[in-house]
């Protein structure tokens, strides 16, 4: 076999990490490389770098530590049954890659995955080597996510927290049937109770940096997941149930979902088709309403057929055409629970309008001024100068949130 | 009208000191004009001009105090960035305004205010931008051997000096300067300077890691995703220019159609066998098959796998019994709670606490400790989870195990913590305000001690009621400690 050079690795690892949808690099404390011996910093809010022509931000450099692995899990590019061509860094050169692209501000920091080879520990072992040279011999202060294998120990995984900003372990399936049929060798109760151990560290450290400022660090930046939408058949009900669980049960900053996507050398068993893009779009933002909106899963999802959102309308406008009873709001009356369910305003535009109406009464074009959405808005709120009348009620308002009917392309576009 | 001449695009100080002057001098804001040095100014010529002193102001004329609020000295440092050239009067008028009405900035839908914050917010995405998008190129290496890089970009505003202390935060450990149209931002490892613009040909042309950035770009890409407006949205093609892995995206967008198809009409390709014999055995997955048990351990294995209700699913793991095996007493609570999910053993959350406090306080030392119902029933609400009862098909589904544990460790006194607890030791229905107090005969050698759940104490609303269900509680466990003190020894 021909003698990889850093680039074809680069290539081939880079290649094997990109169906993880994760990209933030948010949400860690604030620390900058002044005073110190190396560069990095985190200031709150991540950068996005670059931008891919798939719409995706380029903030971390996400690869993997080699893409052998001995796990046969279908919907995988890198799974062991894959002829796809395997390849494996050293340590030394994550850490140089990093540090150089670091330099030249291209990333934010590191992603780092590993297929699973020899046993969890092993694995886990040259992954969290590298986070502690970056650390400790590079005095790197950007960011750091590390995947974490289930089965790894309770000291790998808590020298991993000390050096990450953020953890994550992937569910991969909305249910654990799925989970069976598609990644045998992977163990739901095992991910779960990772998921737990992880919640416990972090609320561990938050608790302890309260009371002494040096506390031992934990990934700072919590944990996140990523969930494969398309590749069994589950509705979006149970994809939006396994989500509001783990939201809760362990404290996630992220749940991702990543649309399954035909991959190179795929496996058969599984639907080879274009990536239900619109569908994970979807997903995104009934997961806002679930996270920022005050609605639940129920309710988002108990009047679309079979459990799965609208993918013509928005899943916040879907909740609106199929609740019209408790529209029109008043702007300049209603609640902030109630002024969250208007479809077309966004929660910053809420709190603009619960400001701004302290001082006068709102008209449309005062609104205007607060949200870009209110044209979306109109037949749902009444406003100092505008009554919606029986537009909130007319048999078809849906079609006016509808793109206009087009001549069918031989290119969808997704 | 008069004018004042600003020395630089971002001049707050500038603007301030000129503010203060055109205010002590009562001039309204139709009358003042801000102009920056060098800049064209065709409409002030012949207008009374007044360079503003950054020193200090010659004025000593105190007739009016100017005030203004943090937020607005904030708004202000942002929105003087920004290229429009009203900016400076925009800010004036804001400033008059603000003296009468403190709570300006508040509103919202005022015109003025508006505009500056879409100003605002236009130059947080610019200088948010220049963070992404700026590309270091290295120059060499300094006398001290610390590296040494420049960059070349172009922002939309005035936001060198602003976002400046960014990179310093950030690149600490190099040495580094940011070249720009609009001036110049240099870090020499101690102190943060500025120069004035210079021309794009004075930055160097390319970096050795270039190559390898560009192949981490088009590797990370997913043809099978194109969305092209997305990218365009975010890294519009004015930055291009400056983007080494920008040159790449014309190719990538036009092949990704044939990849993307190619991926799907592949055939399948057989295994390599030698990669196939690493392949990891399929996890074992616990099953619930027995019906009689020799040992916990036995139970507990079995009971790890339960799927007798759906309770099972959104919960982390099953929570068995903890304590030791023969012990003469047992305590059943109701289920376990969002702790004890989590770290899979019983009583281990504040109710749990309290619990192990109230039994150390009555000296009982040894003993079983389960739940009617093992898996953790709730309802998530954002980032928490909050308790629901189990139905009594869910105690009843979970009475399987519970008897067979009282059947294994065969206590001789049980507590029920609650009316849960009753329904899963009895299968009949209970109060526990008619039940407890008094020790109730199972059968011949097992009692019961019925008693309130400890969470009904965190739970209580008053001090007084706390108090109360404190001492209830108590004096059950004592009574219960009583009893197994009585037992005949073995």
């Amino acid at each position: 076999m021909r003698k990889l050079n850093l680039k074809n690795k680069l290539e081939i690892l880079a290649d094997a990490a990109k169906y993880d949808a994760s990209c933030s690099s948010s949400g860690s404390d604030r620390r900058s490389s002044v005073g110190g011996k190396g560069i990095g910093s985190t200031e709150g809010s991540g950068i996005c770098h670059a931008y891919a022509p798939d719409g995706r931000c380029i903030s971390l450099l996400k690869i993997l530590l080699t893409n052998y692995c001995k796990y046969d899990c279908l919907y995988c590019v890198n799974r062991v049954s894959s002829n796809v061509q395997r390849a494996r860094f050293t340590v030394e050169e994550v850490v140089k890659l990093t540090l150089d692209f670091y330099k030249r501000n291209y990333i934010e920091g590191l992603f780092l995955s590993s297929g699973i080879i020899r046993d969890a520990d092993y694995t886990m072992e040259q992954v969290v080597e590298v986070a502690r040279q970056l650390r400790e011999i590079h005095d790197f202060r950007g960011y750091i996510h590390l995947k974490t294998i289930p089965e790894a120990s309770a000291e790998l995984l808590e020298r991993a927290g000390k050096y990450a900003d953020r953890l994550s372990i992937n569910i991969e399936m909305p249910t654990e049937a799925g989970l069976q049929k598609l990644a045998p060798e992977k163990d739901s109760p095992n991910i779960k109770k990772m998921m737990a151990r992880l919640r416990l560290n972090i609320d561990g450290f938050k608790e302890e940096r309260k009371k002494i400022r040096k506390a031992p660090r934990f990934a700072p930046a919590g944990q996140s997941t990523q969930m494969i939408v398309g590749a069994d058949n589950s509705a979006d009900k149970d994809v939006l149930s396994t989500s509001s669980s783990l939201y809760s049960s362990y404290r996630m900053k992220r749940v991702y979902y990543s649309a399954f996507s035909p991959i190179p050398d795929a496996n058969k068993a599984l639907p080879l088709i274009k990536p239900p893009l619109i569908r994970e779009h979807r997903l995104y933002q009934a997961d806002w309403l679930l996270r920022f909106y005050g609605f639940n899963v129920e309710e988002i999802t108990r009047d679309q057929p079979e459990g799965n959102l609208d993918l013509n309308i928005d899943p916040k406008l879907a909740w609106a055409l199929a609740n019209r009873h408790w529209f029109p709001v008043d702007v300049n009356k209603a609640p902030r629970e109630m002024l969250l369910r208007i479809p077309g305003i966004g929660s910053k535009a809420v709190s603009k309008i619960l400001s701004a109406r302290r001082f006068q009464r709102l008209r449309l074009e005062d609104l205007t001024r607060l949200s870009n959405g209110i044209k979306r808005a109109m037949p749902f709120v009444i406003a100092e100068n505008w009554q919606p009348g029986s537009l909130t009620d007319s048999a078809n308002l849906k079609d006016r949130y509808l793109p206009p009917p087009k001549q069918l392309s031989l290119f969808a576009e997704n | 009208m008069r004018s004042f001449t600003l020395s630089a695009a971002d001049d707050f100080e500038g603007w301030r000191d000129a503010a203060r002057t055109a205010f002590q001098e009562g001039l309204s804001p139709e009358h003042v004009l801000f102009h920056v040095e060098g800049d064209q100014r065709s409409l002030l010529d012949g207008l009374d001009q007044h360079k503003a002193n950054n020193t200090k102001s010659s004025s000593d004329v105190h007739s009016k105090k100017l005030v203004a609020t943090t937020d607005f000295v904030a708004l202000a440092k942002c929105v003087v960035c920004h290229s429009h050239e009203e900016r400076f009067s925009l800010l004036y008028r804001m400033l008059c305004r603000l003296q009468k009405d403190k709570r300006l900035l508040s509103k919202m839908v005022d015109a003025d205010v508006h505009r500056a914050n879409v100003f605002a917010k236009e130059i947080r995405r610019d200088m948010h931008k220049m963070k992404a998008f700026v590309r270091f190129r290295e120059t060499g290496i300094s006398a001290d051997e610390t590296e040494q890089f420049v960059a070349w970009f172009e922002p939309t505003h005035h936001i060198v000096k602003a976002t400046a202390p960014f990179f310093m935060r950030r690149f600490a450990g190099m040495h580094w300067s940011i070249l720009t149209p609009k001036g110049c931002a240099h870090w020499n490892g101690k102190q943060l300077s500025f120069s004035a613009a210079v021309a794009k040909s004075m930055a160097p042309k390319e970096d050795a890691l270039e190559d390898y950035w560009r192949s981490y770009y088009a590797s990370i890409f997913n043809p099978a995703r194109l969305k092209v407006s997305s990218m365009t949205s975010e890294m519009p093609k004015k930055y291009w220019k400056n983007l080494p892995e920008a040159a790449l995206i014309p190719e990538l967008v036009q092949k990704a159609q044939v990849r993307e198809q190619l991926m799907l009409d592949s055939e399948p390709t057989v295994p390599i066998e030698a990669m196939m014999a690493h392949r990891q055995k399929p996890a074992e997955r616990p099953k619930a098959s027995r019906i009689r048990f020799e040992t916990l351990d036995e139970l507990n294995k079995d009971l790890s796998g339960c799927r007798m209700c759906p309770l099972w699913k959104p919960a982390t793991q099953t929570v068995c019994g903890e304590g030791s095996p023969n012990s003469s007493l047992m305590l059943v609570g109701e289920q376990p709670g969002d702790q004890e999910d989590l770290r899979g053993l019983p009583f281990v959350g504040p109710a749990g606490q309290l619990l192990h406090d109230m039994l150390t306080e009555t000296e009982v030392a040894d003993a079983y400790i389960t739940n009617a119902v093992k898996h953790f029933k709730f309802e998530p609400r954002g980032k928490r989870r909050i308790h629901k009862s189990p139905s009594a098909g869910e105690i009843d589904h979970c009475r399987f195990w519970l008897k067979a544990e009282i059947e294994l460790v065969a206590p001789k006194v049980i507590v029920a913590l609650g009316a849960s607890a009753i329904r899963g030791i009895t299968g009949k229905r209970g109060l526990v305000s008619e039940l407890r107090g008094k020790p109730i005969e199972l059968d011949k050698k097992v009692r019961l001690v019925v008693t309130r759940h400890p969470s009904s104490i965190l739970r209580a609303k008053t001090a007084e009621e706390k108090h109360l269900a404190h001492q209830e509680l108590l004096s059950d466990l004592r009574l219960a400690k009583s009893l197994v003190d009585a037992l005949p020894p073995e």
